[in-house]
């Protein structure tokens, strides 16, 4: 909604200045997306009349003309085609700048002196295309008249971003309504000039016939016969406030509907009474056999759904949206009917959006007009058909009005009132601004005013409504800034707390945090890669844990993925079910972008279908990927795979989480040799593993990158960081033994560790593999592990000999178990 | 030879041989030469038989003075030495300082989680509680018990991405004021950040996947002033106290009386700038009163109890405090924007 300075000063006395205007109406509630002044760059222009032309003589194209500007006359050349005597046109005197930027000067054109520049209305940013001729302006006006005056484009036009809840501002007389109730001033709003009402003149009955067959979606029709119009363009003034408004101009009819629509936000439609079959209104829903083309030319098949204005065989608009083309005003029509109704707005919105078809009509309609003074708009709109457009009104206005509006009555405490707010204002006080805003308001009781809510606030249904009108009065910047008091201390759960510690200890490993979004394309690249991992991990539940999981997840892998009903773009189409993509993804963008080395992690959601009709699974994960590390820790040419097991080992170790371990495992998206399976006792957790070459290869990754995904409410269930109790410092020396052995090469590194601890008492406190090799020395299909010990008694000193003891046992079960020679024996 | 004179002999033989000393091994020669166990000192202590008995005492002294004159020299030069070597070795151990220091590969956060976090310590700080809720909703959840009716123009704010019939992406965190009041008994404190999503494409300021952080307080005697006092404690927080805030009459379905929050626009101060679109405030979040219909919907009587709700983007703060101008660059994840969040 656009509303004009000058238009809405002519019903109030605007209390404020054009720039203070917008700050009010914005702190009362009605945004003001954008203020601009009609006359941007124009206060300079004067007008002028052409009182002389002459051949230039050196320039075939060119004219040279005598213009009065008033006080002066000024020789000024011309090659506009339209240049004629006794033309109104818009001058430029020297010294000027036009708003396009161009500075006016004194100057000579091929030897001929002239002093100034007629204009064209794209030459002024009057109009956005490029004009063939000068501006030829309305013959009334006087040379000399500074243009802006002239035209009346001495204005400011305030574009606002009105909230449903302000639908009575969509007509300037709501938003002078607002400016009385809400400014100090005492002001009166200034109303419209109307036609007289029916009883005061003897107007006849009125030759056609309203018949409303469903009174819910059309609460009121009304219609009113004028004859002999004359189809012209409007005067300018209202042609000024149309524009000022966004509306163009189209003749004097259609402009004057327009016009009072914009005063009383009542959407208003002219039929040519003599394209109108047997002078009768029926207002019914329509038949499916039944097409309309409506006024943009568009054919519109209807259905019983939609609510049309028909005569009596045909539809002849669609109700409250948009009028038809086969009664419509052309430079032909003598006799038109005017209508001015009101319509059900949930049909309205549902009827809008069945055709894309948003009008300024309809959209007043889907926020509810003011039932109540259809008839005054409608006899507003006859008023200025008689002056601006010759019509003759002979008849009486058709009311068809069922069930007249009832005010809704409402009542408010004031003690509630000045609670909410946490303010103190009296009773008499909060009448006097409701009465303001257009409420009846009186006190009832001790404590209680009864307010009746007038047709043109359908928006307030309820007590709050009022507060918030109290509050809008009062000014919500006049409140005190109070805290509420707190029974408990703020703060994190416990497993919110975990969360912040897995990020903190990730970022710690040098990992970087990532976003991905959760929409993902339709179908990528990566989606067949993850069809193993979805049966074998995603879609498995434990019915051991504690999880509150369903488990109903599909079987069939592409079931699984969440799609989108009415996704905007295939790129963001179904919801993401898994990390992996999206960190593989990032990194390839960054490799594509000269980084090298990276290694991020992500926490977030994923979604899985558990069935239609059924709420989707929503989990969080914990995703990692690296690239590009650079130490090899085993040699083996994995450093991003030994890397990411390392953090997640230390997350695993930060978290206090036990008897956790890695098993090989085989997944489409990983190198077949290189992923592992983490899992907590038989739980699986996640899993790690280098991508599979192919997609290195395909996303453009340096070798080895490697990713890995974990369950994040599973780790936050090990997690016992938080039981953690002190463990006295051991106070007797420990001794470290090392062990080489040669083993077969198959032979997991974590059996070894196994079968080492099972086979020592409790003094063995740490094993660790320090060494690992292949190679020179050692057999085919060998490898060689370095193992370091640590033996620790916490009541007494170890004797050499009881360590001895047990490195033999290790070393006997490591024989037979594995057939392990021990190097160096 | 007088044995007295064989100790001035053996005296300035020593003296000579000292003097011309310098490093250890010289003075572990001169310390052989004459206290080893053939030295000169030795030998003297042999001849002392065989001189007259009244001698032996004035001379046996001489002697050990001699002695105890050599050790002293000797091990008084001895530290110098070292002392020497030991300056030596610390003036060629000197390195360049200004050497890079070997720095630890370190994570950064996404501004995201930063601010997140942030404004999560922030209300932490005033009494509230963390509330989480699902990013997968229904008409009811998102809609329907926030006061948002089918066929409503409020819908046409929100434009919302579905699943199916059932079940949508939520378009902004409210739901999980629903959802704490419908198993939470009064004071309620709450703030739910969390993500959201609209039908919106993704373009510099616009994007589909966004986040909101939503606030609910509900209790008895909660007030409009109570709304105005916890926002501004945040905007305060988390922009700086030079920042004005303001509040303006606006319209959520869920809320009544219901404000837009605006904060003095960061770069021009108010004077009007592109960013705020010459208004000098930026709109940061919507907030109001919880309307009377949704407590009861949830189970709540509003009679005998208020609050107040209010939910921001989570994105535009961080734009804003950061002065991001792109809001893709929240989810490209290009390592050169993500190191620069410390």
């Amino acid at each position: 909604m656009q509303i004009s300075y000058n238009w809405l000063n002519s019903y109030i006395d605007i209390p404020c200045e054009p720039e203070e205007l917008k700050y009010f109406l914005t702190m009362a509630g009605l945004e003001v997306e954008e203020m601009s002044y009609q006359g941007e760059g124009l206060d300079k222009i004067i007008t002028g009349e052409v009182i002389g032309i002459k051949d230039h003589g050196n320039a075939d194209n060119l004219k040279v003309c005598q213009v009065d500007c008033g006080e002066e006359e000024r020789q000024i050349v011309c090659g506009a085609p339209n240049i004629a005597e006794n033309l109104r046109v818009a001058v430029a005197l020297p010294g000027t700048r036009l708003p396009g930027g161009l500075k006016i000067e004194e100057t000579e054109l091929r030897g001929i002196k002239s002093s100034g520049m007629i204009c064209s209305a794209d030459e002024l940013g009057l109009k956005e295309e490029r004009q063939s001729g000068i501006m030829e302006l309305p013959e009334e006006i006087e040379a000399g008249e500074l243009l802006v005056e002239a035209l009346l484009l001495n204005d400011y036009v305030y574009k606002l971003d009105l909230t449903p809840n302000y639908a009575r501002c969509l007509g300037h007389l709501g938003v002078a309504r607002e400016i009385r109730g809400l400014s100090d001033n005492n002001l009166e709003i200034n109303w419209p000039d109307l036609l007289p009402e029916d009883n005061g003149k003897a107007y006849q009955e009125a030759s056609t016939e309203v018949e409303i067959q469903d009174p819910e979606l059309c609460q009121r029709y009304t219609c009113r016969l004028i004859e002999d119009v004359e189809i012209k363009p409007s005067p300018l003034w209202l042609q000024r406030r149309l524009e000022a408004a966004g509306i163009r101009p189209i003749n004097n009819i259609v402009d004057i509907t327009n016009y009072v629509m914009l005063e009383y936000n009542q959407p208003l439609h002219a039929f040519d009474y003599d394209k109108i079959n047997g002078r009768k209104i029926i207002i019914r829903r329509a038949n499916s056999d039944e097409r309309l083309i409506t006024l943009d030319d568009e054919k519109r098949q209807l259905t019983p759904e939609v609510l049309v204005i028909a005569d009596r065989e045909k539809p002849v608009g669609l109700a409250g949206v948009m009028g038809g083309a086969n009664t419509e005003v052309t430079k032909s029509t003598n006799r038109v009917l005017l209508e001015a109704a009101s319509f059900d707005a949930v049909n309205i919105r549902r009827t809008a959006k069945k055709y894309a078809l948003s009008s300024e009509s309809s959209h007043r309609f889907e926020r509810k007009i003011d039932i109540t003074a259809v008839a005054e708009a409608s006899r507003r709109a006859c008023y200025l058909l008689e002056r601006y457009a010759g019509g003759k009104i002979t008849e009486k206005m058709v009311d068809c009005y069922p069930e007249p509006y009832e005010k809704k009555k409402l009542q408010l405490e004031p003690d509630r009132v000045n609670n909410l707010l946490g303010v103190e204002i009296a009773g008499e006080e909060m009448i006097d601004m409701l009465t303001g805003l257009g409420f009846e308001a009186n006190m009832k009781e001790a404590s209680r005013i009864a307010v009746s809510i007038p047709g043109f606030r359908r928006d307030v249904e309820g007590e709050a409504d009022l507060v918030e009108e109290i509050a809008r009065v009062y000014g919500y910047n006049n409140i005190p800034y109070t805290r509420p008091a707190s029974a408990e201390p703020g703060g994190r759960t416990p497993e919110q707390k975990a969360s912040l510690k897995i990020n903190r200890i990730l970022r710690g490993q040098g990992l970087e945090e990532v976003k991905n979004f959760s929409l993902r394309p339709e179908e990528d690249d990566l989606t067949d890669y993850l069809e193993d991992y979805y049966k074998n991990y995603l879609a498995v539940t434990d019915s051991k844990s504690s999880s509150s999981r369903e488990d109903s997840f599909e079987d069939n892998f592409k079931d699984s993925i969440v799609k989108l009903k009415n996704p905007l773009s295939q790129a963001f189409s179904r919801m993401r079910i898994s990390l992996l993509p999206g960190l593989i993804e990032v990194l390839s963008l960054n490799s594509r972008k000269q980084v090298k080395d990276m290694s991020t992690y992500e926490t977030g959601r994923v979604f899985a279908s558990q069935g239609k009709r059924n709420r989707p699974a929503e989990t969080d994960k914990i995703g990692l990927a690296s690239m590009g590390a650079a130490h090899d820790t085993w040699n083996l040419s994995a450093p991003d795979y030994f890397y990411l097991k390392g953090a997640a080992e230390n997350l695993l170790d930060k978290l206090e989480i036990e008897a956790w371990s890695w098993q090989r495992t085989k997944l489409d998206i990983f190198h077949p040799g290189r992923a592992a399976e983490l899992k907590f006792k038989d739980k699986r957790v996640g899993v790690l593993g280098e991508l599979h070459p192919d997609i290195i290869e395909e996303f453009k990754l340096p070798v080895r990158t490697s990713a890995a995904e974990l369950d994040k409410e599973l780790i936050y269930q090990a997690a016992g960081y938080e039981k953690i109790s002190y463990q006295q410092i051991p106070r007797f020396p420990s001794i470290s033994r090392d062990l080489a052995l040669l083993i077969a090469e198959d032979i997991p590194a974590r059996d070894v560790i196994e079968a080492a601890e099972e086979a020592s008492a409790d003094i063995l406190i740490s094993t660790e593999i320090f060494d690992f090799y292949q190679g020179e020395q050692i057999p085919e299909g060998q490898k060689s592990l370095a193992l370091n010990m640590v033996f620790q008694d916490h009541n007494k000193t170890l004797k050499e000999e009881e360590v001895e003891k047990q490195v033999d046992n290790i070393i006997e079960v490591l024989e037979d178990e594995f057939q392990a020679k021990i190097r160096g024996k | 030879m007088n044995i007295e004179e064989t100790i001035n002999e053996v005296k300035e033989e020593f003296q000579k041989m000292f003097a011309e000393a310098h490093d250890s091994e010289s003075l572990e020669k001169i310390r052989i030469r004459f206290l080893g166990k053939n030295g000169r000192v030795k030998k003297l202590y042999g001849k002392m038989g065989s001189i007259p008995d009244e001698s032996k005492p004035v001379l046996g002294k001489e002697l050990n003075k001699l002695k105890q004159q050599i050790t002293r020299q000797l091990e008084a030069r001895q530290e110098i030495i070292e002392e020497e070597k030991k300056k030596q070795q610390l003036e060629e151990e000197r390195i360049d300082v200004t050497l890079p220091g070997t720095r630890i590969k370190t994570g950064s956060q996404h501004p995201l989680s930063l601010v997140t976090e942030e404004l999560e310590d922030i209300f932490i700080s005033m009494g509230f509680k963390i509330a989480e809720g699902p990013e997968v909703e229904d008409e009811y959840y998102n809609f329907k018990a926030l006061n948002i009716p089918e066929d409503h123009p409020a819908r046409d704010l929100q434009d919302t991405l579905y699943l199916d019939d059932l079940y949508l992406l939520r378009t902004h965190t409210s739901p999980v004021q629903v959802r704490t009041m419908e198993k939470t008994k009064p004071p309620i404190k709450i703030i739910a950040p969390g993500r959201v999503y609209r039908a919106d494409e993704l373009d510099a300021s616009h994007s589909p996947v966004f986040h909101q952080l939503e606030g609910l307080v509900v209790d008895d005697k909660i007030t409009f002033g109570d709304l105005k006092g916890t926002i501004s404690i945040m905007v305060e927080q988390i922009f700086g106290e030079e920042h004005s805030v303001r509040f303006r009459p606006s319209y959520f379905p869920f809320t009544e009386p219901s404000a837009e929050v605006d904060v003095s626009c960061i770069v021009c101060e108010g004077k009007g700038c592109s960013l705020c679109s010459r208004t000098g405030w930026l709109e940061i979040m919507g907030s109001g009163m919880v309307h009377p219909k949704v407590l009861s919907m949830s189970g709540i009587d509003p009679r005998s109890y208020s609050g107040f709700a209010f939910g921001m983007g989570i994105d535009r703060i961080t734009l804003l405090k950061y002065g991001i101008d792109d809001i893709r660059l929240l989810q490209e994840n290009n390592r050169r924007f993500l190191q620069q969040f410390k």
